[in-house]
């Protein structure tokens, strides 16, 4: 299922599919030790366990046994150099136990020998901006145009 | 699929056979392969993806030399003119692909957070957003076309003006419900029950609306007469299209609009 609004459901009734859905759900690195076939995902606050299960087997065609899901309360801290509190979002974590024989280990995605220190942001800054500006004042003329016009 | 050679290129070429139920599941996948994958892959329709083939827990990462660097570079986002000529079913897969990759990118982002670093092109995820948008019109126009011939209906939720607990009018979409409202003792309890007072409040808070509103339209007619003031010779018409609820020439016409006596016509 998805975020948008379904007919509602009622017994005897052909059951209800989500074709575009728009949950989204990804791994992170665990932080405590977990067994070796059990991922830890954030997902979408709406998602049951049984949307888990679903939208993992028949997307990534991943064998899942088991889902445990919990919300975890976002941090709550005082705002930097001002007199009131900051809380983060609650997030809502799943954590999939894998087919038999399936193991995971959460990837290394920033090697620290492949990173370059001496990378220079200003410069991917610039021209981020200067593209942006290129592409506002190409449409400023033409705004109700479809975009095939002109070429 | 264990340790350390979860990644690696020969394990996805097997994991690509093996999906697209080729009849190479019992073939011996050697150190020749790879030309022979990128091939088929090329020939197959998965070559429409813009992800990795392969599948499983691989799909939530990026291709692995893209690992650490800090900047990736990738195209523009799909418009809606492109995704109009395209049928339904491409469509679907695109959102998928789509999807996988905001996936993709949103664990990217979470794993720069934890490790402080600086999350590599960020509009890629604005990119993938407006794509999938884009996709949400196409779909919406095609459903609201079907709808009207089917039904003569847009298909859209309606809604409407209800009383609220206090009986001030407001919009709201409708909502199904499996026990009709009369019958609800939930609805008889929070609906609008009439008393005395709460109508008298109602109708002078009516008629304050009724007031403002009523400025707001005198505003813009005050507007057109002075802008007749300057310019007399204005396109009618075109004022007609930008103000349909105001009679125009009613205000070329009256006296406020003729400005200084140089101007007047009689």
């Amino acid at each position: 299922m998805s975020n948008r609004l379904y007919p509602l459901y009622q017994r005897g009734n052909p059951q209800l599919r989500s074709f575009l859905t728009n949950f989204n759900v990804f791994p992170v690195r665990p932080t405590v030790k977990q067994p070796p076939n059990v991922v830890t995902f954030h997902c979408s606050m709406k998602m049951t366990v049984h949307d888990i299960k679903n939208y993992l087997t028949k997307i990534y065609k991943l064998p899942v046994e088991h889902v445990r899901m919990e919300i975890q309360m976002g941090e709550t801290r005082r705002a930097v150099a001002a007199n009131y509190i900051v809380k983060d979002e609650d997030v809502k974590v799943a954590y999939v136990t894998l087919g038999e024989g399936q193991t995971f280990q959460f990837p290394n995605l920033l090697p620290a020998d492949l990173i370059d220190e001496d990378y220079n942001y200003d410069e991917q800054l610039q021209r981020l901006t200067k593209e942006y500006k290129a592409s506002i004042k190409l449409q400023k003329d033409r705004q109700h145009l479809p975009s095939w016009f002109g070429l | 699929m264990a340790g350390k050679n979860y990644f690696t290129s020969l394990h996805l070429i097997k994991q690509c056979f093996l999906r697209h139920g080729s009849h190479a599941s019992s073939m011996r996948v050697t150190r020749k392969t790879p030309k022979m994958c990128i091939q088929y892959i090329c020939n197959s329709r998965a070559s429409f993806h813009s992800s990795s083939v392969a599948c499983g827990m691989e799909e939530f990462f990026d291709q692995p030399e893209n690992w650490g660097k800090r900047e990736i570079k990738v195209g523009r986002a799909w418009r809606v003119g492109e995704l109009r000529i395209k049928s339904n079913e491409d469509l679907h897969k695109l959102w998928y692909v789509l999807l996988k990759e905001q996936n993709m990118l949103l664990a990217l982002e979470y794993a720069c957070k934890q490790e402080h670093h600086l999350f590599p092109n960020p509009e890629r995820l604005d990119k993938v957003a407006e794509s999938m948008s884009n996709i949400e019109t196409v779909v919406k126009e095609r459903n609201k076309a079907y709808m009207m011939l089917e039904t003569g209906e847009t298909g859209d939720r309606p809604g409407g003006k209800v009383k609220d607990i206090y009986g001030r009018f407001e919009y709201r979409d409708f909502q199904e419900c499996h026990v009709p409202e009369e019958l609800n003792p939930v609805y008889e309890k929070y609906h609008y029950i009439p008393h005395p007072e709460l109508d008298r409040l109602n109708l002078l808070y009516s008629e304050k609306l009724r007031r403002e509103e009523t400025y707001r339209k005198n505003e813009k007619r005050r507007y057109l007469q002075r802008l007749f003031q300057k310019f007399p010779n204005m396109d009618v018409e075109m004022l007609k299209e930008r103000y349909p609820d105001i009679d125009i020439e009613e205000i070329r016409d009256s006296p406020r609009s003729i400005g200084h006596h140089d101007n007047n016509r009689a």
